[in-house]
């Protein structure tokens, strides 16, 4: 065989088809990189806690210290472990079960309402048709509505508060969870904080933005996100209704 | 009795605290704790304590507020902060007291002592001014920074410092100006606080403001030239942060 045999018409094909190859597997990779890194993300907007919850509910609980109520700080002290440890936990999946979430925010309820000297109650309902310990949702995700409805708006109102976290399902292939309060509603508490000179950044719903896109990035169906002030629909109630469709597996 | 008022939208966090102080201060009398702006305004000018206790989320703004409402303010401020960066930062420029929540007893002890030894003249209306002044220009490059010594307190812009550099733990600056304060900090400190003000450590014992080079030479040993004419050695570890 001669040195010309190389540039023969043949192994341009072969050199052709290689070159392919090799363009598909780096395409390949980049884009098994790129899921990777979206998860990476998922994970961390997961497991970032509000730091002014975290070191308000410590200092909650280092009051009963100092008042020398041991049993409740000790009740509270574990209540915030456990939340730190579920939460550490959930960072770590994509999907957990409704049972799951709702362990979760129980914790984190409660130390709430240790802040906020009882001044708001709650009640986490799921409808019938639904089997909490086997349907499987992406963890958190109303949990910064919770946080607005607790922080803003029901701070600060005269009347006891109330929180309703619903679980429903609106077709056999779509979830809604709901967080419905009885504060002073959205609008209203958006102007508050202009006047207070706080920076208006929601960042309950820029998080949930940013994790609604990755997911969908990961192969997810689009989760739909839709908050209402309650006074838009009835004049005459108050608060805020933050819902959230979420397609099946 | 000493009269101090604690303000803080957080109920449990005014108790914790005034437990606190029964603790560790028996002469320290806490004759009222108050939400916010306006009702903290009206037990301060009421009551007339000696010290305020002084958290920065309220519920009706921000502390700084209650703060600005003073024309001269004759009691000792210690700042109390559930931990927001930015915040700390300011904190730490303007060279206030303040404690983060929740509180260290220790932290406290020292606040306090510091905040009851110090005379009410010595310059707290200044870095206070400093700190709010600070915390508006959030985002720019262009701070105020007080540096405290056994004469006082200086208050400097950032932009206003040619240069740092360090004699035995002894930090002293040179202006654009020609003055000199020394300081009884260290050089790291200050380092931490001025980098996002575009100060380099170019060597072990040299902080400089970027924006005041003038040469960088490289013979016969590598140094920069700044603008006052000062010339400032760069150590071979140091180099790679030099433009």
């Amino acid at each position: 065989m001669t040195i010309s045999a190389l540039f023969t018409p043949h192994y341009y094909i072969i050199q052709t088809l290689v070159s392919i190859i090799a363009i598909a597997y780096l395409f390949y990779s980049r884009q098994k990189l790129k899921r990777i890194i979206i998860r990476y993300e998922q994970q961390m907007l997961l497991s970032q806690m509000n730091p002014h919850f975290v070191f308000n509910s410590l200092t909650a609980i280092q009051s009963f210290i100092f008042r020398n109520e041991p049993h409740q700080a000790s009740k509270y002290l574990a209540s915030f472990a456990k939340l730190t440890r579920l939460i550490l936990e959930n960072s770590r999946t994509d999907y957990c079960s409704i049972e799951r979430e709702i362990t979760t925010l129980k914790p984190y309820l409660e130390l709430q309402k240790l802040r906020f000297e009882n001044r708001f109650d709650y009640e986490i309902t799921i409808s019938k048709e639904i089997d909490a310990s086997t349907m499987l949702i992406p963890p958190m995700l109303a949990q910064p509505f919770i946080e607005n409805a607790i922080e803003h708006g029901l701070n600060g109102i005269d009347w006891p508060g109330k929180i309703e976290i619903r679980y429903l399902l609106k077709s056999p292939r779509e979830l809604i969870v709901e967080v419905d309060d009885n504060g002073i509603g959205i609008s209203k508490a958006r102007e508050l904080q202009v006047k207070n000179g706080k920076q208006h950044k929601s960042l309950a719903t820029d998080i949930t933005m940013e994790r609604i896109k990755s997911l969908k990035k990961l192969g997810n169906r689009l989760i739909r996100l839709k908050i209402t002030d309650k006074k838009d629909l009835n004049a005459n109630t108050e608060g805020t209704l933050v819902q959230i469709q979420i397609p099946l597996r | 009795m000493i009269k101090a008022i604690i303000v803080d939208d957080e109920k449990l966090a005014c108790e914790s605290l005034s437990q606190m102080l029964g603790i560790y201060y028996p002469t320290i009398n806490v004759v009222a704790t108050a939400t916010g702006i306006n009702n903290g305004y009206e037990a301060i000018t009421h009551l007339k304590p000696e010290l305020v206790f002084l958290d920065m989320q309220l519920s009706d703004g921000l502390g700084f507020d209650l703060l600005q409402r003073f024309e001269k303010i004759d009691f000792k401020v210690i700042i109390v902060s559930a931990y927001q960066e930015y915040a700390v930062k300011a904190f730490r420029f303007s060279a206030v007291d303040y404690l983060l929540k929740p509180v260290d007893p220790d932290d406290l002890v020292k606040a306090v002592d510091s905040a009851l030894t110090l005379a009410i003249n010595d310059s707290q209306q200044e870095r206070l001014n400093a700190l709010i002044e600070n915390t508006k220009q959030e985002g720019t490059k262009e701070r105020l920074l007080a540096l405290r010594n056994t004469e006082g307190t200086f208050i400097v812009k950032t932009s206003e410092i040619v240069r740092g550099e360090s004699k035995n733990n002894v930090t002293h600056f040179i202006l654009s100006d020609g003055t000199q304060i020394r300081v009884t900090k260290t050089l790291k400190e200050f380092e931490d606080l001025l980098r996002d003000c575009g100060f380099i450590r170019c060597h072990q014992s040299h902080l400089i403001n970027q924006s005041k080079i003038e040469k960088i030479s490289r013979f016969p040993s590598p140094s920069i030239t700044l603008c006052n004419g000062d010339i400032v050695p760069v150590s071979f570890r140091k180099k790679r942060g030099v433009p």
